[in-house]
């Protein structure tokens, strides 16, 4: 029984994989009814389930997959031309198949008249009246057919500029064949069949013609000869051509490359058609060109089976090889990879001390192939739990075309970089977010065509979905070319549902305005639709990415349209984590909790209020604990840094002996017995295989913090962002001696670094970090008109904006103070221009206010064209906000700032 | 396996093969199918706000094991932690799943990998080694639950433990059910 339930899951699995394949192809046959392939694969998925489902006698299955295969087969042969109502009984029809897949055995329950029906008059309709077979359907493809042929020896055939291109850009030669296959067939004693095989062999056959020579009278039907023209493609030159085949050079026409190139591109969409197709065959005029009317089904005729008239391969569909593996086994083969990774890490050191004796060299080259292997080894056991976008972005093709249909507007979805991979679980993890963000786009971006055509733009709109590798994770976009969303419609809604005052609301910049998108109970539509626009929306999609450790931005121009940048990690398993010491042990802080690092003292110092310890931090008071004491470890330590971690709702302060370094960690479990001490979540593996457990940030605050000042902390979250009356700056110089500000706001983090890390690529400058990752240098001397930093600088540091700006660095010559600026004493108006904000008077000099965002944008647009590949230059590459950063505050001198955002 | 095996019960023999080794100046044993195999010296990272009988964390070839103190385990003070230089690990879930012929109480083996520090290995005695019932808690000051009885190997009384019971979360003392 049990080797039946295998069969029968077996059978579900495939099923399902040939419905997903069904479903899709359907859709694209809907732009591009007659393509051959997909025609034929739509027919084999059917094909496939129904002699599954037969063999499992599920009837109901095996009725339905019939007629759709029925219908299939008609569509393939060219009998019946698909029209949008076909195609939409024929996705209904697949539906119906999916549902009935899901539960085989109550297929039965299923309603499917309907699609039977349908499906049946269309069998019924071309049986019934045959001498009418599609009178109406021709009209379909008609649109892109609609141009004329490039060259007269080409007239009849039917190609389309794509196979045309394909073969052009391989430098193939084009030739027309006109053949007599029947004299052929005396002269050579070759028939028709073999010619055709020996043609193929090559090159290729773009469509082939068969036609019965006018001689051939009604009465002498029985032995009359066809003549076939192929209009073939292959790299072989005219005079050989002739030589390969046989036949006479003159039963040869070469069409010009140029001619078909020109023609290409002038119509890149177009194909040629015969101008009446018919399934009746005509005869043709025995002419110097001849004009047949026949259409391509005449392959069917005897004598000429089986000719593919359009053999070009799709790579799409290229069938790789590949067989299901256990995810289990797959964790179990990373496992027993990074031992080996720590083992050669062992070797490696055993080699490198070395005993001195004579062994030694063959011994570093033996560890030295061991460890490249190793390396390629775990490289290539991660890759394994990784699966194409592809399968993801395809299923949006049916949503873009469904909700577009419902919503009346004509919608285009453009898919890059479905072959990116990435981990399954975030793969899985990411379906929903992604159906949101791409609903959202459709019901409240793309705008109805008659609002577009007024605004200037083409009546069908575009998603875009895109994904690709930046800097060692995976950044994916989803963007519109709609309406955009209007700032100052976010301010009013928030106004209105009493999120934000009407005062607060003015102050806030744009791209604040815009990111209240996601706060929770947010929606920006109208009218509530059964689509979207309840207000759960955006808010979910940022928790949903967070939790995968991702990070979503947001970007929008009224008019314009908007564009959600997600950036993920490319595996789960992966965590970035601050790691900190206390009382000589190491501790992993996940580094989404971690929101600043903080040197109590001076400006902040640590307060006691009634027995709860609280951190006086920029006029907020924030709860803290101690990890020594939380721990139970003996108190005595140095207790110099609060960490600051962000938790949902609150916000509180971890002190900790001393910041270690920012590290990639790899999550592993604890022993049950270890559970009941909940805050670990995991333990994790340093650099010498020494261990380290990670901190849970939530189970710390859990009976630590009290609710009051939870919510003290969550209303403190919202002005975060908000509260802009007044903002600190950091002040520093850059090389001249004029004084700079940028709020802090916008900065990452600062760092110390020397000039011996600066590699020089082209004209820019790298900072070479021992992550995977490099900062890109940026003088502000580039940007806006100040002093240039000096070159010989030995030690200087480096500004990283906050992300997606990450990647960046501005270098800063020396770091004088933060100050809080109100926002009143910026004065806009003399010194503004792009990336300066304005101008203030601090410490009595008059200082640049600078926005870096903005320099950024500056810079990049004019200098940075290839890393617009994605993101239209507007991004760098991405920013990891855990990595490079390995001594963040030691190497900061003591007057400078004592915050310090990370 | 189609032999005639007698009952196990106390006072009968113990089918497989044992290790014996020492902690505390203590001899135990434990049946070696058990036994996945043992570390020499290893560093344990103690864990803090961990159960008393943990002695912390092991790093295993990318694993995290759980170092389990045998005394404190057993329901002894801890004792002098100075030796321990030793550490059996046994087998997961994943590995017992491999053994035709799994070793008693299997079904307690976590999916992360445990073990007990101890002080030094010794011998492995043979299958079928006739065993006797355990002394009396009171008496010995040894939790019942975790060993299986007593063997006599050269005059020297040998506890056999309970691994399935050790490696489960049962807690120490008091909660008794059996």
């Amino acid at each position: 029984m049990s080797g039946d339930q295998e069969m029968m899951d077996l059978f579900v699995q495939e099923s399902g994989e040939h419905i997903q394949s069904l479903e899709a192809n359907l859709i694209l046959l809907e732009t591009n009814p007659s393509d051959s392939d997909l025609l034929n694969s739509v027919f084999r998925s059917v094909h496939s389930i129904k002699g599954a489902a037969g063999f499992f006698g599920f009837e109901p299955i095996v009725n339905l997959a019939h007629v759709m295969e029925s219908v299939m087969s008609l569509l393939r042969d060219g009998e019946i031309h698909a029209d949008g109502d076909m195609m939409t009984l024929l996705i209904s029809t697949s539906d119906k198949l999916r549902f009935m897949l899901e539960d085989p055995e109550g297929a039965g329950k299923i309603l499917c008249d309907d699609e039977t029906a349908g499906l049946q008059a269309i069998l019924d309709n071309r049986s019934g009246s045959k001498p009418a077979p599609a009178p109406p359907s021709p009209a379909k493809p008609a649109p892109e057919a609609a141009c004329g042929y490039p060259h007269p020896a080409l007239d009849g055939f039917s190609f389309s500029a794509e196979t045309l291109v394909e073969g052009l850009k391989h430098g193939r030669n084009f030739y027309s064949i006109h053949l007599d296959l029947g004299e052929h067939a005396k002269v050579h004693g070759q028939e028709a069949e073999e010619f055709f095989r020996e043609l193929r062999s090559i090159g290729d056959i773009l469509d082939t013609v068969l036609g019965v020579p006018s001689e051939a009278s009604l009465a002498k039907v029985a032995d009359f000869s066809p003549v076939a023209r192929v209009f073939f493609q292959t790299a072989l030159e005219p005079f050989i051509l002739g030589g390969a085949l046989g036949i006479d050079g003159s039963q040869i026409t070469e069409v010009p490359s140029a001619v078909l190139k020109d023609w290409a591109k002038s119509n890149p969409q177009g194909a040629c058609r015969p101008a009446a197709a018919s399934s009746e065959i005509v005869a043709v005029h025995k002419s110097p060109v001849p004009r047949p009317a026949s259409a391509p089904a005449v392959a069917e005729k005897p004598g000429v089976t089986n000719i593919d008239p359009k053999p070009v391969p799709d790579q799409r569909r290229k069938a790789e090889e590949t067989i299901r593996i256990n995810v289990g086994l797959l964790d179990i083969l990373m496992n027993l990879a990074g031992e080996m990774v720590l083992g050669r890490n062992k070797l490696l050191r055993l080699a490198g001390a070395g005993t001195g004796n004579g062994d030694r060299d063959e011994l570093h080259s033996i560890v030295q192939e061991i460890s490249s292997v190793t390396s390629s080894l775990q490289d290539t056991v991660m890759r394994a739990r990784l699966q194409p976008m592809g399968g993801l972005f395809g299923k949006f093709n049916r949503i873009v075309r469904d909700l577009g249909q419902k919503l009346n507007k004509d919608i285009q979805l453009e898919v890059f970089g479905d072959d990116v991979e990435l981990d399954r679980t975030l793969i899985e993890g990411l379906s929903d977010p992604l159906t949101h963000l791409v609903r959202n786009s459709i019901d409240h971006g793309i705008e109805k065509a008659g609002d577009r055509l007024a605004a200037g733009k083409p009546a069908h709109g575009t998603v875009r979905l895109s994904a690709a590798h930046l800097a060692g994770r995976v950044q994916i976009e989803v963007s519109d070319d709609g309406a955009g969303i209007d700032p100052a419609r976010l301010k009013a809604k928030a106004v209105e549902k009493g999120m934000l005052s009407a005062e607060q609301a003015s102050r806030l910049s744009d791209n604040e305005a815009l990111n209240l998108i996601f706060a929770a109970g947010f929606s920006t539509a109208a009218a509530v639709s059964d689509i979207s626009g309840r207000g759960v929306g955006m808010d979910v999609v940022k928790t949903n990415i967070e939790k995968l450790g991702g990070h979503v931005d947001l970007d929008s121009r009224v008019g314009q349209g908007t564009r959600i940048t997600i950036r993920l990690p490319l595996t789960l398993a992966i965590v970035p984590a601050l790691i900190v010491g206390c009382r000589g042990s190491g501790y992993a802080l996940p580094q989404i909790n971690v929101e600043e690092i903080v040197r109590p003292g001076g400006e902040c110092p640590i307060k006691t209020i009634g027995g709860a310890r609280v951190l006086e931090l920029r006029g907020e008071l924030i709860p803290v604990v101690s990890l020594a004491e939380i721990l139970g470890a003996p108190s005595g330590g140095r207790d110099e840094f609060v960490v600051l971690l962000q938790l949902e709702h609150s916000i509180f302060g971890l002190v900790v002996d001393e910041i270690r370094s920012n590290e990639e960690i790899v999550v592993k479990p604890l022993g049950r017995h270890l559970r009941t001490a909940n805050c670990y979540s995991g333990a994790t593996l340093l650099g010498q295989g020494e261990i380290a457990l990670i901190l849970d940030p939530p189970s710390i605050a859990q009976g630590r913090i009290p609710a009051a000042q939870k919510a003290l902390g969550s209303t403190k979250a919202l002005e975060v962002s908000s509260a802009s009356t007044s903002s600190r700056v950091l002040v520093f110089q850059a090389g001249g001696s004029e004084p700079l500000a940028v709020r802090l706001g916008q900065v990452q983090r600062v760092e110390s670094v020397s000039a011996a890390d600066i590699e020089r690529i082209g004209n820019i400058d790298c900072l070479r970090k021992n992550h995977d990752s490099t900062i890109r240098l940026v003088r502000f001397s580039d940007a806006i008109p100040v002093g240039a930093p000096d070159t010989a600088l030995g030690e200087f540091f480096i500004i990283v904006p906050r992300p997606p700006h990450g990647n960046t660095g501005f270098i800063a010559t020396k770091i004088l103070d933060s100050v809080e600026l109100p926002d009143s004493q910026i004065e806009q108006g003399t010194l503004s221009s792009p990336g300066v904000f304005g101008s203030a008077v601090l410490f009595g000099r008059l200082t640049l206010v600078l926005d870096l965002p903005a320099i950024l944008d500056g810079l990049s647009s004019t200098a940075q064209p290839t890393q617009s590949l994605v993101a239209e230059g507007r991004f760098l590459l991405t920013a990891n906000p855990s990595q490079n950063l390995n001594h963040p505050i030691k190497q900061l001198p003591a007057q400078a700032e004592p915050t310090h955002t990370i | 396996m189609s032999q005639l095996v007698p009952l196990q019960t106390p006072g009968q023999s113990f089918k497989s093969q044992l290790l014996c080794f020492e902690s505390g100046g203590q001899r135990y044993a434990c049946d070696l199918l058990w036994v996945k195999e043992v570390l020499r010296s290893p560093v344990v990272t103690p864990v803090r706000l961990a159960p008393d009988y943990v002695r912390g964390v092991i790093h295993l070839r990318g694993h995290i094991l759980t170092a389990l103190d045998l005394e404190v385990r057993l329901g002894q003070p801890q004792g002098e932690s100075a030796g321990a230089n030793r550490c059996i690990v046994f087998k997961t879930s994943a590995d017992l799943l491999r053994l035709s012929n799994p070793p008693k109480e299997c079904e307690a083996a976590d999916s992360d990998p445990i073990g007990v520090l101890v002080d030094a290995i010794g011998d492995i005695l043979p299958p079928e080694t006739s065993i006797l019932p355990a002394p009396p808690e009171a008496l010995s000051g040894l939790d019942s639950r975790f060993i299986a009885g007593v063997i006599s190997d050269g005059g020297e009384l040998v506890m056999v433990l309970r691994v399935g019971a050790l490696v489960s979360i049962v807690e120490t003392r008091k909660s008794r059910t059996e």
